[in-house]
């Protein structure tokens, strides 16, 4: 069955890449234009089952009229209006957060391997690996590599980055709000102009006391709600330290063993 | 093959699945207030509108199709919504009929009709962007029936067992199918363009 090897080699990486890209080219219409479908087409309906009624015996197109609301299924304006989510009016009431996505910066959702330079520190969003990096409320003990870490923000997850000279107890005390958070993950960050950092796709918050309760509305409000692609995972992923990102080849064979 | 298996596997754990499912929307729907009478649609409806299109785009090989039967699946899944939302899995009943919808008969002769009336291949440029497009056109140079379980197996990621059930086809035959459209594929993707302008 060597030859099936051979195929996928030469099939899945188009594949795949079609599976993970290709959905954002299509757009839902809005939800209104399905709405005005359904009440043409029940519109159509009575009219039709009227002519024909008419043409049989006039009075089955009084009961038809008179039954078909009933067996059209719920009325048509009980589609739900849009409207912004709780969680993101509550999160741009949090004092000090910086919210890139109403200021309208472009973050790309490419994905590329090799390093890549952001235009804020630490990113919020942008171009990316193809891995992300685990976010099951992994706590790594060195710094990791951004291009990993934006993957992980557009699955929705927070990152919380702490400066790389911050004293263990006040680790510990970040430690206790993200081990075992889904959705979550902490790593030191050379450079840091703060004590810590939290991220989100779009979304930053600096702070400088690690006993702020930003930090905890931050990772409660945030986490998997910022998501771009909503059923996406934080498992498996790569879970290695260490700034610079996994090459391709290095990725195949993490993940082939693993 | 297994190696191959694992392969796959790994490829997709490391790139996220194509899978699209409601389920984790609908509880925290059932938590708002009783107003909203189509709990969980319209999140649904977001977040799996993208990916089905551009799973039936594969198999139709022409997206303004592929978003009119999506589009007309979702139409009848929000008149019994009701129903439908208290299945396990929406989705999995949204795309069976999306995917009805696109083998039909009177589809598609209402899809070949407009497809002699325009230049094929000018729809798969717009919504999937040109790294895709020697995909599709490879896509449909397969066998429908092989071409349907490679998009079920590779872009829906359904599993073997779940496409045998969906088409109510023997396992053997899903796996024959795969292996032989694999097959194809590998070759219209591996040799390059003879001559096409697809």
């Amino acid at each position: 069955m060597s030859e099936s090897k051979d195929d996928e080699m030469i099939i899945l990486p188009s594949l795949m890449s079609y599976r993970d890209k290709a959905f954002h080219g299509f757009v839902p219409p809005p939800a209104g234009t399905i709405e005005v479908k359904a009440a043409g087409r029940r519109k159509r309906r009575l009219a039709t089952g009227a002519v024909a009624s008419v043409a049989l015996i006039g009075l089955s197109a009084f009961l038809l009229i008179q039954a078909a609301p009933r067996s059209e299924g719920p009325p048509v304006a009980a589609w739900p209006s849009p409207t912004v989510p709780e969680w993101e009016a509550r999160a741009n009431q949090i004092e000090g957060i910086v919210n890139f996505r109403a200021s309208g910066t472009q973050l790309s959702q490419d994905h590329t391997w090799g390093p890549l330079t952001y235009d804020q520190s630490p990113p919020v969003g942008g171009k990316h690996s193809p891995v992300w990096q685990q976010c099951m409320g992994n706590t790594y003990d060195a710094p990791i590599a951004s291009e990993h870490a934006v993957h992980s923000l557009e699955h929705g997850a927070v990152w919380l980055a702490y400066r790389s000279e911050l004293p263990a107890a006040e680790v510990d005390i970040l430690k206790n709000k993200i081990k075992g958070k889904q959705y979550t993950f902490m790593a030191p960050y050379d450079g840091l102009e703060t004590k810590v950092s939290l991220q989100a796709w779009g979304y930053q918050l600096k702070v400088d006391d690690v006993n702020d309760s930003r930090i905890d509305d931050f990772i409660s409000l945030l986490a998997k709600n910022t998501s771009l692609e909503p059923e996406a995972s934080c498992a498996s992923g790569n879970t290695a330290t260490g700034t610079t990102p996994l090459t391709e080849q290095q990725a195949l064979e993490r993940f082939r063993t693993g | 093959m297994a190696r191959a298996k694992q392969r796959a596997a790994a490829l997709q754990s490391a790139h996220g699945g194509g899978r699209v499912s409601c389920v984790t929307n609908m509880k925290t729907a059932r938590r708002s207030p009783p107003r909203a009478r189509q709990p969980g649609f319209a999140e649904c409806y977001r977040n799996s509108y993208g990916r089905l299109a551009a799973q039936l785009n594969a198999y139709l090989g022409d997206a303004a199709a592929a978003e009119d039967v999506v589009q007309e699946a979702f139409l009848r899944a929000w008149q019994r919504w009701k129903q439908i939302s208290g299945y396990e899995d929406p989705v999995a009943w949204v795309r069976r009929v999306a995917w009805n919808l696109a083998t039909s008969r009177w589809r598609r002769i209402v899809r070949e009709a407009r497809l002699a009336r325009h230049h094929r291949g000018v729809d798969v440029v717009e919504a999937t962007g040109p790294e895709n497009v020697a995909l599709v056109a490879a896509l449909r140079k397969l066998r429908p029936d092989h071409r349907r379980v490679i998009v079920l197996h590779y872009l829906a990621d359904m599993s073997v067992a779940a496409i045998a059930a969906e088409l109510n086809t023997p396992r053997g035959t899903v796996l024959s199918w795969l292996h032989r459209g694999r097959a194809d594929l590998a070759v219209q993707l591996g040799s390059p363009k003879e001559g096409e302008n697809a």
